[in-house]
């Protein structure tokens, strides 16, 4: 590899680390780098099985579709671990009978199935397997340092050798040291980058920009005002309606809100709906201005909402008792015409 | 009512006390990025939920056959892939063929499967000796634990995110790992474990 290839991985390792700026693989980083021993068995274990189904998916899984590529990747991921975890086992006993828990949560990590699907599939094989080792030695870089700073302050020791140290923070060693350390050495990374490549922006590999779309704004409605979870304004036109009910002023918001349009049609005779599809009442600047439809194009809008107001629906209503009471004088007339 | 009982107190203890997000670090990683983009957070907490309890079940289940129970880590390991990656193909087939859901959807199904939280849930399960019963409330319990977990780190991001005093080396990334931290740290202190190892 020419030198030019290296410093590209070196630099893609560092600025591009998908653990500390894209926030991936951090389960086995958190529960697993505990000390040195362990940290150099998961860099090992994940950088040859980085490369390998990296390498794989790129050269057989191309044709495959993606929901059951994620599949091979995690029963691959099995495969691989097993004789690798064997041969580990035979060296550290101890440390390997201590992270047998992980070893198929290894196989599912997400930094695989993700570099997989994001560049194995659509590059060559060269390009694929300098991808693999970059992000693989950033991996095995922040796991390194990792379990390095938490075995020194955590255990005071490093690679099992006792550093004499009296004051131990022995809870690092538990997943929140994890998160602990993790926090603080991207700080460090960011600063580094920051003076080797000031062009270079690391943080904006994990976007925040969605963060307030969120369901739970929905939830938080609940105790808003302004939510209207049962259609108020259905509830507003029934009390209107509501010949014995106190007239009260409509809320200005309620007025403008579309929502109301189709609940006025409750009630109505044919010829108020009919007379209703013919003018229509347009807000402007706080004026009411009646218009017959087909002119109503032609009227300045600024805000472009046309909308029934109340005196439309008490016209409408106006409209409907007259007719009821034309055929009711009617039906009359002729009663006392027969009779 | 102790089925029930034992189902609730399994479901509660992995949700509050024991949240496999906090206090073990698995699934940290979808916890974190689902959070910086909760907008899916519902469809994803069912679907975790819905393979944890499952596979939770059908490894505990298993488990009762003793050839199953004397085999070690590595034979455990082996079965509890081969649990999931059947079961993944069984929604698979359902979430494409009976629902008829969207790419995306169909894309998310796979990182709800194949996550550290979904194939922790077994082993933790397998360490305790869980019963059955408890095997679905620990499921459950995990995936309702993914949902708390999620919505926590949101609300700390968005604060985070507005935050004018933050150092410039800290902003981002650094800054939600030690608001993890802090996270992990408290729910450590409420599973009683302490801080000596």
């Amino acid at each position: 590899m020419s030198d030019k290839k290296i410093g590209a991985v070196a630099k893609s390792a560092v600025i591009k680390n998908p653990v500390l700026f894209e926030a991936i693989g951090i389960a086995p980083v958190v529960a697993m780098a505990t000390s040195l021993k362990t940290a150099i068995m998961l860099t090992a274990i994940t950088l040859i099985q980085m490369t390998v189904i990296e390498l794989f998916a790129c050269k057989f899984l191309k044709m495959l579709k993606s929901r059951f590529r994620v599949l091979v990747y995690a029963v691959l991921g099995v495969l691989i671990n097993i004789p690798l975890f064997s041969v580990f086992s035979y060296f550290t006993p101890n440390e390997a009978a201590n992270v047998s828990i992980f070893l198929p949560i290894i196989a599912v990590n997400s930094l695989i199935a993700l570099h997989c699907e994001r560049f194995a599939v659509r590059h060559s094989i060269k390009e694929t397997f300098v991808d693999s080792l970059a992000s693989g030695m950033g991996y095995g870089l922040i796991v390194l340092l990792t379990g390095t700073v938490r075995e020194i302050f955590g255990s005071g020791t490093i690679y099992g050798i006792d550093l004499g140290f009296k004051l131990k923070f022995s809870g690092l060693l538990l997943p929140f040291g994890g998160f602990l350390a993790l926090g603080y050495i991207s700080a460090v990374f960011k600063r580094i980058i920051k003076r080797l490549y000031p062009g270079e922006k690391p943080e904006e590999a994990f976007n925040l920009s969605e963060i307030s779309q969120s369901h739970f704004d929905n939830i938080k409605n609940l105790f808003n005002e302004d939510f209207n979870p049962f259609d108020e304004e259905a509830e507003a036109e029934t009390e209107t309606l509501n010949p014995f009910a106190d007239i009260a002023p409509v809320p200005e918001k309620r007025k403008k809100s579309k929502k109301a349009l189709p609940n006025l049609k409750h009630g109505k005779s044919k010829r108020a709906e009919q007379k209703e599809s013919k003018y229509e009442i347009i807000i402007e600047n706080g004026e009411n201005f009646s218009a017959p439809a087909e002119e109503r194009r032609d009227l300045p809008s600024e805000t472009g909402e046309n909308i029934i107001s109340d005196s439309k629906k008490y016209e409408s209503e106006f409209d409907d008792l007259l007719s009821e009471l034309e055929v009711h004088k009617k039906k009359k007339e002729k009663d006392g015409d027969v009779e | 009512m102790s089925i029930i009982t034992d189902l609730i107190t399994a479901a509660l203890y992995a949700m509050l006390f024991q949240n496999f997000i906090f206090t073990g670090g698995y699934g940290a990683s979808e916890a974190v990025r689902m959070s910086a983009k909760p907008k899916q957070l519902y469809p994803m907490t069912i679907l975790i939920t819905v393979f944890s309890t499952v596979v939770s079940l059908i490894c505990t289940l298993l488990e009762r056959i003793n050839y199953v129970h004397s085999l070690g880590t590595v034979g455990h390991s082996l079965i509890f892939i081969a649990v999931l990656s059947v079961f993944y193909l069984f929604v698979l087939f359902f979430v494409v063929s009976v629902l008829h859901a969207k790419k995306r959807t169909v894309r998310r199904v796979g990182i709800a499967a194949f996550n550290t939280l979904v194939l922790a849930v077994p082993f933790i399960n397998y360490r305790a000796a869980f019963s059955p019963v408890e095997a679905i409330g620990s499921g459950l319990g995990s995936g309702l634990a993914f949902a708390l977990a999620v919505s926590l780190i949101n609300l700390g991001l968005r604060r985070l995110d507005k935050c004018p005093d933050i150092p410039e080396a800290f902003k981002g990334t650094p800054a939600i790992f030690i608001y993890v931290a802090v996270l992990s740290l408290a729910f450590t202190g409420i599973s009683g474990r302490g801080l000596t190892l």
